[in-house]
């Protein structure tokens, strides 16, 4: 096993026109399993070929359990990657597709045989040796590609949205599976993806990726409560947090509309935004901010509905089990403990 | 509706005619006895069938010999041709498509000149370098003048796989060079069937080049072969065993096609649908 160490990684395309990657800086704690968050085109892939070595940063160290490994070539570097579209050689069955790394390292051919069986009993996979990658299932092509990467036991596992292409149902389960299976590895694994409910679910460190740059790194419930920025803020949380913008003065925020007034201990004077989770807004007025509003949209969940409030020139989403019908008055309240602010200019927490 | 069908069965059935009625004619003459060829009223089927002239063109003539000489140099050439732009084609792939385009224009260019155009300079060339009437002379010209179309074709066909697998192969621990032969070019089969067989056509087929460059009787090629059989006088043209000679040259690349005809097909019908 083994920590990931980048220092100051810059990576631009295109003769330097598009940068990738602005001089990131990242630890990535030995046999955690790690999630690379972000939209697409943040840079998050670049990150993992860097790191597999399939690409060279511009400016910038890689280490991999503490050595440099710039100049490393990507097969020495002990890293495996399992890519979004499993990238398994079609004209090789599914034997030969995970044995070929180890017959390449010169492997004796008794211990090949042993080590693929070992790694497709645990993926299950036993039954389709003799198959060709096209005559499996999205989700057993996925296992191949596991197993391909596992038969070579890495330091590091690089995994880049390997749900991805999967339908809903198998998605689900693999997940449950992949969480369990690297956690009895005790693997160091780096997984790309831009699936939030997957990375907060999954991972043990969570990194939240936006324009080339890392927004926030660290715990996931941590990073879930106490965002850093406004982009973290917006991105994680099944369901969009709610933003009002507005002014801060003395101590005191007000909406833009006037319709939202309330006191913080946050002493600054400036454009800001609030932000405020659906979940963290209650009907009645047991918070201690109260605001009258009308009902606009509800949108049933099954368990629970969505309902979007208007209060002022601001639509607010909530979660209400019993919701009232579009149209009526709605009084509700959330704490102000419970809201972010943000400075509007640079997005960063107040 | 059945109209329609009818008249769709006769439009098949005359442009099947019509394409291949000279092929027709070409056997049924080297079937007919040497006095049966010119006799009138024509006949449409040969009266008796005689092995004669297929006989004769061996026997009489270097025929095998000319034949030899063909599979030689279109054989090698086409190797040749295949295994060099497979390797640019796979360099090619691995750069960015604008500036991949550019080098391939470049190399498309050369292909515009008719080969009419570079008999000359060729012979000199290869005069210089003590090659005529030596395989090598056609092989090279060969060579040179289908690679721009075989490297459009492999390059084509090359991109469409996804660059995830190279760089599985390389975390895998393929050289690049194994990428190519264990990767690239196994998956890339039907395209390879169809540029070697169009590459060997042209080969088997060229005239004007290897009538220069093979001027002795036993480097003839089969098309100067059977341009230059001759009679025993200046007024005897001996179509039957000119017609013999022609329907023997096409055996071989009806052979090629069958052997590699499941390929070909693949090929020719690979990004139609997807899968």
């Amino acid at each position: 096993m083994a920590e990931i160490e980048l220092k100051r990684i810059s990576k631009g395309f295109l003769g330097g026109t598009v940068a990738a990657l602005r001089e990131m800086d990242l630890k990535i704690p030995d046999g955690a399993f790690t999630a690379v968050l972000g939209p697409s085109g943040c840079g998050k892939t670049t990150l993992l070929r860097i790191i597999a070595g399939l690409e060279q940063p511009d400016a910038g160290e890689v280490l991999i359990g503490g050595r440099v490994a710039n100049h490393v070539p990507p097969p020495e570097r002990n890293v495996a990657m399992v890519f979004q579209n499993y990238a398994l050689y079609p004209h090789k069955r599914v034997f030969e597709n995970i044995a070929i790394g180890l017959r390449l390292r010169r492997y004796p051919k008794e211990e090949i045989r042993a080590k693929v069986n070992e790694v497709s009993r645990i993926l299950r996979i036993e039954d389709l040796m003799e198959r060709y990658p096209k005559q499996l299932s999205g989700g057993q092509q996925q296992r191949v590609a596991l197993a391909r990467a596992l038969v070579r036991k890495p330091e590091v596992f690089l995994l880049d949205e390997p749900l991805s292409n999967l339908d809903a149902q198998v998605r689900d389960s693999t997940r449950t599976e992949l969480r369990k299976l690297f956690r009895e590895l005790n693997a160091t694994v780096l997984y790309v993806t831009h699936d939030q409910t997957e990375a907060m679910m999954m991972s043990d460190f969570l990194v939240v990726m936006d324009a080339g740059a890392i927004r926030q790194a660290g715990d996931p419930i941590h990073i879930y409560k106490e965002p850093g920025h406004r982009f973290v803020a917006e991105f994680i949380g099944t369901h969009r947090i709610n933003t009002v913008a507005g002014r801060l003065e003395n101590g005191r925020f007000k909406s833009t509309d006037g319709a939202i007034v309330l006191d913080t201990m946050i002493r600054k004077t400036g454009d800001v935004l609030m932000e405020i989770r659906p979940e963290h807004i209650a009907h009645g007025s047991r918070e201690d901010i109260t605001l009258e509003g009308e009902t606009l949209l509800v949108e049933p969940m099954g368990p629970t509905n969505l309902v979007s409030v208007r209060v002022g020139e601001n639509e607010l989403k909530m979660f209400l089990s019993s919701p009232p019908r579009v149209g009526e008055p709605m009084r509700l309240s959330f704490s102000s403990r419970k809201a972010y602010f943000f400075e509007a200019q640079s997005g960063l927490r107040l | 509706m059945k109209v329609k069908k009818i008249l769709f069965y006769l439009l098949i059935g005359s442009i099947f005619l019509y394409c291949l009625f000279p092929f027709a004619w070409t056997l049924q003459t080297a079937l007919k006895p040497a006095e049966e060829v010119f006799r009138l009223p024509v006949s449409y089927f040969p009266e008796t069938v005689s092995l004669q002239n297929l006989g004769d063109v061996f026997t009489r003539r270097p025929f095998g010999r000319y034949v030899l000489n063909s599979l030689i140099a279109g054989g090698a050439a086409t190797v040749l041709t295949v295994w060099a732009a497979s390797i640019l084609a796979f360099r090619l792939r691995a750069m960015d498509l604008r500036r991949a385009m550019r080098i391939q224009r470049w190399f498309l260019a050369g292909a515009i000149l008719p080969p009419a155009l570079l008999v000359i300079p060729v012979f000199i060339v290869m005069k210089q370098l003590a090659l005529v009437n030596n395989y090598l002379s056609l092989i090279l010209s060969y060579t040179a003048l289908n690679l721009p179309f075989a490297l459009w074709m492999l390059h084509a066909a090359f991109r469409k796989l996804p660059r995830e697998l190279d760089e599985a192969a390389v975390l895998d621990g393929f050289s690049s060079s194994a990428i190519l032969y264990r990767i690239i070019l196994p998956l890339s089969r039907p395209s390879l069937a169809v540029t070697a067989v169009l590459v060997f056509i042209f080969c088997w087929n060229e005239f004007i080049l290897s009538l220069t460059l093979m001027p002795s009787q036993a480097m003839y090629t089969v098309p100067v072969g059977i341009a230059l059989l001759s009679g025993a006088s200046v007024y005897e043209i001996p179509w039957g065993e000119i017609n013999a000679a022609v329907a023997l040259t096409t055996i071989p690349i009806i052979l090629v096609i069958a052997a590699l005809q499941r390929w070909i097909i693949e090929g020719l019908t690979s990004g139609a649908v997807k899968g």
